[in-house]
């Protein structure tokens, strides 16, 4: 269980987030989504500790994430920017063991290794496992970050849930890859894993959310099943767009397109 | 040649056989030859053997005294010249990153410079107590100061960007290159000469205590880097995400200043200021295989080693029986690699590659 109460943040006199509180439980995968400026990347950076001049708590598994080590939530937790900064030549398989760092001293054990072949294999890049990261497109790149993050958190700890969380991770990807990026993060969330993903499509969030929750000027604007909180009036609020709902009877989620 | 495919192992044990052969080239080269067999005579000798054989007491002395710890010595600076131009380059996420760019060195030149042209008179009192750690102490202290202010700075705007850092370094550079020449001017003649030359850099005043300070100083901090070697990869992904690694960035830069400038600044308060070789050992080390910091720290350790001593060898040889200063060879050959690893930078840019 991840919780979030009464956040306030603010950069000078603009507030970005203003009393956020949310719940995020294990084995469903969260969404969060809002309009550019609702302050959601803000909000996932607070999660993850990466801001900190917040008012307000952070609760991971019941504990304030300020008192805890980043030594020990880095085995727990992994985090997927939108894009990272790498620019130096390494090898696809030096960048995936990267996510086992937090789980070994020097050298990486034969199970570090293990994990991480069956992360390059469950993101389908094995093939290139030795190529140059740099030679590699944008898609690619991202896949090669994904399987980073999930060789991160491979293993189940023990009395303890996993968390990924993701900050539009499948901006730069082609429609297969977006699909494919949802369906693994919605397996790793059943498997007992807090997931949150904020993301800009409202017809993924329908297909693949479990929870969404909808920001808009720094404030909860609504929160719940896909089907309840995504309706043509938060849509109106949220973009200003007037959307139409689109159910076709061999699809077991509604579709919407703007007007 | 497909080099990227080679294991790490293979590669050690290649530098290590090449930098043993320069070691044995860089002994025998020199105004006066030593041959294989004197090296052996001698060797055998200082460990108190008697082997067959004759050599001239004359060089035996000139080996022993002179070359043995003048090629030790380049060893060693070479290595930790590119050993901190690999942990410069990690730290600021960019490749064209080295001691002489960044202050480190000029800082380091002139912490030296004051030493010698004011120190007798200025530190007089305080000399007994520094006593011959007063060159070393000083330079380290002007070296941090510089490379810390060349840090801050270009952090000041944000993100570090390739050309706000070389021109808050060629600023900094400037000062403290300004302060060392005010330092000439009003030394007394041989002092002068000497901040001059060595400035320029030159392995010409190797002698065994030098040796000494330096291996006990390099050593232990490149074994202590390694174990940063992890840290620094992930710092590669940019700091949120070595944080999100379990990474504690802000400690991890801190520690890195601080051993990369020790390392540099003993080795100047040494031999000078020797360019450009922190910048183009770990470059090749990347072209041919990986930016492992693993391997980048050992391999330069091993390459700037080698490189170095074929840039000492070659300032003997080149103007015999005189020798040129090594920081004008390392310089001329270089400052031009510079340039074209800077128009390959632009080039891979603009295809999402390397730093904007």
């Amino acid at each position: 269980m991840l919780e979030v109460k009464g956040i306030n943040y603010s950069i000078g006199n603009k507030q970005i987030l203003d009393n956020v509180s949310a719940a995020f439980e294990p084995g469903k995968l969260n969404m969060i989504i809002g309009p550019n400026g609702s302050g959601k990347s803000t909000l996932l950076k607070i999660i993850c500790n990466e801001i900190n001049h917040y008012s307000g708590d952070v609760f991971y598994s019941g504990s304030l994430l300020s008192k805890q080590e980043r030594k020990s939530i880095a085995k727990i937790r992994a985090v997927l920017s939108q894009q990272s900064e790498l620019s130096f030549p390494l090898s696809v398989e030096e960048v995936v063991m990267m996510g086992r760092y937090p789980h070994f001293d020097l050298t990486p054990s034969i199970k570090d290794k293990d994990i991480c072949l069956q992360a390059l294999k469950r993101m389908n890049i094995e093939d290139f496992r030795y190529r140059n990261y740099l030679t590699l497109s944008g898609g690619e790149k991202q896949r090669v970050h994904f399987a980073r993050v999930l060789a991160q958190i491979w293993e189940h700890p023990e009395n303890n849930c996993r968390y990924l969380l993701l900050d539009e991770p499948i901006a730069s990807l082609d429609l297969n890859y977006q699909h494919d990026f949802l369906r693994i993060t919605k397996e790793v969330a059943n498997k007992h894993t807090v997931a949150i993903a904020v993301i800009h499509d409202i017809n993924l969030a329908l297909q693949y959310a479990d929870n969404v929750i909808l920001l808009h000027n720094g404030k909860v604007v609504a929160s719940g099943l896909p089907s309840q909180v995504i309706t043509p009036e938060n849509l109106f609020a949220l973009y200003g767009l007037r959307c139409r709902v689109l159910k076709d009877s061999g699809s077991a989620f509604p579709h919407f397109v703007v007007e | 040649m497909d080099t990227s495919r080679l294991k790490y192992s293979t590669l050690y044990i290649a530098f290590t056989i090449l930098l043993l052969i320069t070691i044995v080239l860089a002994i025998r080269t020199g105004a006066v030859d030593i041959t294989y067999k004197e090296i052996y005579i001698s060797l055998a000798r200082v460990f108190g053997f008697h082997p067959s054989g004759t050599i001239e007491p004359i060089k035996q002395g000139l080996f022993i005294q002179i070359r043995l710890p003048r090629v030790l010595l380049c060893v060693i600076v070479g290595a930790g010249l590119s050993v901190s131009g690999a942990l410069m380059q990690a730290l600021f996420r960019n490749p064209i990153v080295e001691p002489g760019l960044i202050g480190t060195s000029s800082g380091a030149a002139f912490g030296a410079a004051l030493v010698f042209v004011v120190g007798k008179d200025f530190f007089a009192q305080y000399s007994q107590i520094l006593g011959i750690f007063a060159l070393p102490v000083s330079a380290f202290v002007f070296s941090l100061i510089a490379t810390m202010l060349v840090y801050k700075l270009s952090s000041a705007f944000g993100k570090v960007t390739v050309s706000v850092m070389i021109l808050i370094g060629v600023a900094v550079n400037a000062i403290a290159a300004s302060c060392t020449g005010f330092l000439s001017y009003i030394a007394r003649d041989p002092q002068a000469r000497s901040i001059t030359f060595w400035n320029l850099g030159t392995f010409s005043g190797a002698n065994w205590d030098s040796v000494m300070l330096i291996y006990a100083v390099t050593v232990p901090s490149i074994f202590l880097v390694l174990r940063y070697s992890k840290a620094l990869n992930a710092l590669l992904l940019g700091e949120a995400e070595a944080g999100y690694l379990g990474i504690d960035t802000n400690s991890l830069k801190t520690k890195i200043i601080l051993l990369n400038t020790f390392i540099v600044a003993i080795a100047t308060s040494v031999v000078g200021v020797i360019g450009f070789v922190g910048l183009i050992v770990p470059h090749l080390l990347r072209m041919i295989k990986s930016s492992d910091n693993h391997f980048l720290i050992i391999g330069s350790a091993l390459v700037g080693a080698i490189i170095m001593n074929i840039a000492d060898m070659t300032s003997r040889v080149i103007v015999a029986p005189a020798e040129l200063p090594i920081g004008i060879v390392t310089s001329f050959v270089g400052a031009p690699i510079f340039i074209w690893i800077l128009l390959r930078q632009k080039k891979t840019n603009n295809k999402g590659g390397f730093y904007a």
